[in-house]
């Protein structure tokens, strides 16, 4: 067991190369990332696991292509909605910034504090331009988008199983009620009033627009197109809160979403709030390395295995923003 | 300043890991347009594109751990000692998208069988009785 032995010194130095040819310090962070590996495979499995099964039940699931459509500067100066584009931009950041960091990591075999410095400087940099723009993100799914619509809570047996969302549509001589891809489910009185009979109303909220005159319309318009349920919901509603105490500005929370099922927004606030937070971590932990070559901590040591192995922690940030950008943003 | 041959190996892994990005942003803004313009099926589009996607994020990820992560001018049992366990997940994801499809396809009252629940409706409330 003799041999089986740490070395003290050995576990900051970076010696020891042994069976697998790597330092002890780069082991356990390579058995890190492993273990964070398997849990982002978990979230973004279950991802996959909710989208099939909502798929088989026929509930569509949100379209990436209509929710991310904001664009700092296209949108607050133009309106212009810009599908992915943002986003886009975001995965450039953050592998731009995974190149600045293999730079440093190169430098480092060259014992070029300066440049090690300089590189690492631009990778922390990157982390935090990816973290805000990630703020701008979250900041737009949460508030939605700007079109005015009545949004309709349905729930069907249990829990949150068969819970499904509906957009009721009001325009001039048009009632309707709409899935999140726009597809009409049911209108005309018939039609109109068969769908409402066969689910429960749980929650009316008015999305956005002029609440004050939306709400009497479709209270008019359910009327009118032999909804009474609906009206008489609309009734209650406008009783308890008054017109703007209904108004919500659809978006995204925890319980219900304007771009598909429930699920949909909590994996979003899960997985991309998860990878955040290690892109966060990561900018702190590179900072600190940053510190300790400006001091010139791993120039008295003598290599700069440290930065290889905060390296291999932001490179594996990276590889997980390439998978969550395929499943969540792509398909 | 002469580059390094490990600065020009960065700057070529660089240039692959943009163009298969340009590659998939630009596939998911003209898919609905590649269908419309070979007269195919949305659909069949729609299945080829996603597998489209899902090559190209694993070739990504290959140079990301291969050459970034240093991991291909490792040893071969070091890079195999941090690889083969994802065997597991590959057998996670199968076995959850078939469990997930499975789901979706019950009806509501085989998935009250299925969880052992029985709903049991009452005038002002619903309860659900846990089967013996």
């Amino acid at each position: 067991m003799a041999n089986l032995s740490v070395n003290p010194k050995a576990l900051v130095e970076g010696e020891r190369p042994g069976l697998l040819n790597a330092s002890y310090g780069k082991l356990m962070m390579w058995f890190f990332l492993m273990s964070d590996a398997f849990t982002f495979s978990s979230l973004l499995i279950a991802y996959g696991a909710l989208r099939i099964r909502s798929i088989a039940q026929a509930v569509p699931w949100a379209d990436p292509e209509q929710v991310f459509t904001h664009t700092p500067i296209l949108y607050e100066s133009f309106h212009i909605e810009a599908p992915l584009v943002f986003v886009g931009i975001m995965t450039f950041i953050l592998i731009l910034s995974s190149v600045t960091m293999v730079l440093a990591v190169e430098a480092g075999h060259r014992n070029s504090k300066q440049e090690v410095a300089k590189w690492m400087l631009w990778t922390i940099l990157g982390g935090l331009t990816f973290v805000i723009c990630q703020a701008y993100e979250w900041y737009h799914f949460i508030m939605g988008h700007d079109t005015g619509a009545l949004k309709v809570l349905v729930e069907n047996g249990l829990g949150g199983l068969r819970q499904e969302t509906a957009l009721l549509v009001a325009e001039p001589g048009v009632m309707a009620v709409k899935n999140f891809h726009g597809e009409i489910l049911a209108t005309g009185s018939t039609a109109f009033s068969n769908f409402i009979n066969t689910i429960d109303l749980v929650e009316v909220y008015i999305k956005s627009g002029n609440a004050a005159q939306m709400v009497p319309d479709l209270i008019r318009y359910a009327q009118e197109y032999n909804a009474p349920e609906v009206a008489a919901l609309l009734q209650t509603g406008l009783n308890e809160y008054g017109a703007e105490g209904m108004l919500t500005h659809g978006g995204a929370n925890m319980l219900v979403n304007e771009y598909g099922p429930p699920a949909f927004a909590n994996l979003f606030f899960f997985v991309t709030g998860f990878h955040g937070t290690h892109v966060f971590s990561g900018v702190v932990i590179n900072f600190i390395i940053y510190i300790n070559v400006i001091k010139g901590t791993y120039e008295k040591r003598g290599h700069y295995e440290m930065v290889e192995k905060v390296g291999l922690y932001w490179h594996f940030v990276d590889l997980v923003w390439v998978f969550v950008f395929t499943f969540f943003y792509l398909i | 300043m002469a580059l390094t041959v490990q600065q020009r190996n960065i700057i070529k892994v660089t240039i692959i890991l943009s163009a298969l990005t340009i590659l998939e942003f630009i596939l998911a803004g003209t898919k609905d347009g590649i269908a419309g313009l070979l007269g195919w099926q949305p659909s069949t589009v729609s299945t080829l594109v996603l597998l489209t996607f899902l090559i190209l994020t694993i070739f990504k990820a290959y140079y990301i751990v291969s050459e970034f992560m240093h991991l291909g001018h490792e040893l071969r049992r070091m890079a195999l000692s941090i690889l083969l366990p994802f065997i597991f997940i590959v057998w996670l994801i199968i076995g959850m998208m078939i469990e997930g499809n499975y789901y979706g396809k019950l009806t509501k009252q085989e998935y009250d069988n299925e969880i052992g629940f029985q709903q049991t409706n009452t005038p002002d409330q619903e309860l659900f009785v846990l089967k013996s």
